[in-house]
């Protein structure tokens, strides 16, 4: 507080930068209140998103398990040997009140001839377990997307909160307080100029008084 | 020859006494977990497949190996009883294998893995050694592949020859497969093309095996978006059944009914609606093992007995197989029954 120099110029700094941080704690506010109804809305998905990637991880493990015990590990392993394949991912960045969160989603490539299996030799079971793990990939993805969106989502809300908070309880009170500070100051100052300036002129009319009785005297 | 085939029976159904009972089976599904269900086959043939197993892996992988060791060895064990033509009938039986194991090194090389993986998705039970497939493996390419098999004279050789150049030039490792299938069963119907009782229940067996195959294939067809002369190159010829327009109705939606109405006139078995395709396969390929395993109960001096006793050991193992699964799952043991091929 020794450091600022109660003058009238800095009180109408303090008081624009007391306006600017209100500003700012009510856009935080609004960016927060935003992000929370998204980070709500992105929960509910990945809560979804985990349910469905369990019953989809459950569903495919016991008819990979059952195609192992039905055809071989062999068989099994033998299709899988036939197609490397490689899945392609699409990012996209969505700006949520200035923060980046990514969105991913997988690109499906079309089969060439020569990636298809053979109907003969490949069984309904191994292709719908084929099926079935492309859907946990899928879904795995989707946890991931959804789960990426509310890590960042939530480290966001984090942020704002901290920043809210640091301007309600730090900023805003210490710029308050200055205000106050330079104000009684000021006031202080007025008072004794008034003060002052009426001592002045009682010591000017006394004067005054003086000059005029002893001028009636001669 | 009758009088081989007698002695190899005998020796078969000698065999038959260490295929498991439903005691033993009824006893593993009972047991809590993958530990117990070990120690009960501790006490069963499989023993020291399981051991000599354990030594490189645990779990349910031990068990795999283990079952597919014992049905390698038994397949050996059986081929060494053998000699002259009942030997060619029993390695034409187990050409299958032959089959799969040529395709898993086809598909490894296609997708450029290193010998070493592809080894781990062959199961040495035709008539290729662990040793040749290792070879086979090692090559550079189909053509290489097709060298070594014709030094061995294996009916797949020339097949595979001949469709090095077409899969050089574009790559096409599904043609190159289909021109194997074809040719599989082309070599299977011209062994077994004979008068005599074993060639016709040999052509009897195989004939069934590629009608059911036919059927599987054109209901997977019919899910594939393709025109009728592309579905086509995925039919088998040799059927007793299944025609080329069978197939074809039946790869077709909109003629699968006709396709069916057409094979119930011909004594094909009932299947389910082909909108679940793994209950088709399930209850075709049911149907296959119970047939192939009533041979056993053929004619004693035939090669009916060595392909009814080679069923039902298939038979034990995917059984084995299942209930091992069953105590990783938790599967309930209705469940398992259900699944479970009895014959």
């Amino acid at each position: 507080m020794q450091t600022i120099s109660p003058t009238r110029m800095n009180l109408l700094q303090r008081r624009n930068q007391l306006r600017l941080a209100e500003q700012g704690v009510d856009l935080l506010k609004k960016k927060r209140d935003a992000l929370v109804q998204d980070f709500f809305n992105v929960v509910r998905r990945a809560l979804e998103a985990r349910e469905r990637l369990n019953r989809k991880c459950e569903e495919a493990y016991v008819l990979l398990s059952l195609t192992k015990a039905w055809e071989g590990r062999e068989a099994l392993e033998s299709a899988a040997l036939a197609r490397k394949q490689e899945l392609f991912v699409d990012i996209d960045i969505r700006n949520v009140w200035g923060t980046k969160i990514p969105e991913v989603s997988p690109v499906n490539g079309r089969a060439t001839p020569s990636d298809r299996y053979n109907p003969v030799d490949v069984s309904a079971g191994t292709l719908e377990t084929r099926s079935n793990f492309e859907e946990v990939l899928a879904a795995l993805l989707e946890v991931a997307s959804t789960e990426v969106k509310l890590k960042k989502i939530g480290e966001e809300i984090k942020k704002t909160t901290r920043r809210v908070n640091a301007l309600e309880q730090i900023v805003i009170p210490r710029i308050r307080s200055e205000i106050r500070y330079i104000r009684a100051v000021l006031e202080q100052r007025e008072r004794e100029d008034i003060y002052r300036l009426k001592r002045i002129k009682k010591k000017l009319e006394a004067k005054e008084k003086g000059q005029r009785s002893s001028s009636e005297i001669f | 020859m009758p009088a081989d085939l007698g002695y190899i029976n005998a020796r078969v159904k000698g065999m038959r006494s260490r295929l498991l009972s439903p005691g033993q089976l009824e006893e593993m599904l009972n047991v809590p977990d993958i530990e117990g269900m070990m120690q009960v086959l501790m006490n069963t043939p499989y023993a020291r497949d399981l051991e000599e197993a354990l030594s490189r892996y645990t779990g349910i992988r031990a068990i795999d190996e283990a079952l597919s060791r014992n049905f390698f060895q038994t397949t050996r064990t059986i081929l060494g009883f053998a000699d002259g033509r009942p030997k060619r009938w029993i390695q034409t039986i187990l050409l299958r294998w032959d089959l799969a194991n040529i395709r898993s090194i086809l598909r490894g090389k296609h997708s450029g893995r290193p010998p070493e993986e592809i080894l781990g998705t062959l199961l040495p039970a035709g008539e290729l050694s662990e040793v040749t497939l290792k070879d086979l493996a090692e090559q550079p390419d189909v053509r290489a592949m097709a060298g070594v098999l014709g030094l061995w004279e294996h009916p797949l050789a020339a097949p595979l020859l001949e469709g090095a150049e077409e899969y050089a030039r574009t790559g096409d490792l599904l043609s190159l497969e289909l021109r194997l299938d074809r040719a599989y069963a082309a070599h299977v119907l011209r062994v077994a093309s004979g008068k005599g009782h074993n060639e016709q229940v040999l052509r009897m067996v195989l004939q069934l095996e590629i009608d059911l195959t036919n059927v599987k294939t054109a209901l997977k067809a019919q899910r594939v978006n393709e025109p009728p002369e592309e579905k086509r190159r995925y039919f088998i010829p040799g059927g007793q059944v299944v025609t080329e327009d069978l197939f074809l109705d039946l790869a077709d939606p909109h003629r699968e009914a006709q396709g069916r109405r057409a094979l119930r006139l011909r004594g094909f078995p009932e299947f389910p609606p082909s909108s679940d395709l793994l209950e088709v396969e399930k209850a075709l390929d049911r149907f296959f093992s119970r047939e192939i395993s009533s041979l056993y109960l053929g004619d004693p001096l035939g090669i009916d007995v060595v392909i009814g006793y080679l069923a039902m050991k298939y038979n034990e193992i995917v059984n084995l197989r299942l209930i091992a699964r069953s105590k990783l799952l938790g599967l309930s043991r209705e469940r398992v029954r259900r699944e479970m091929v009895l014959v």
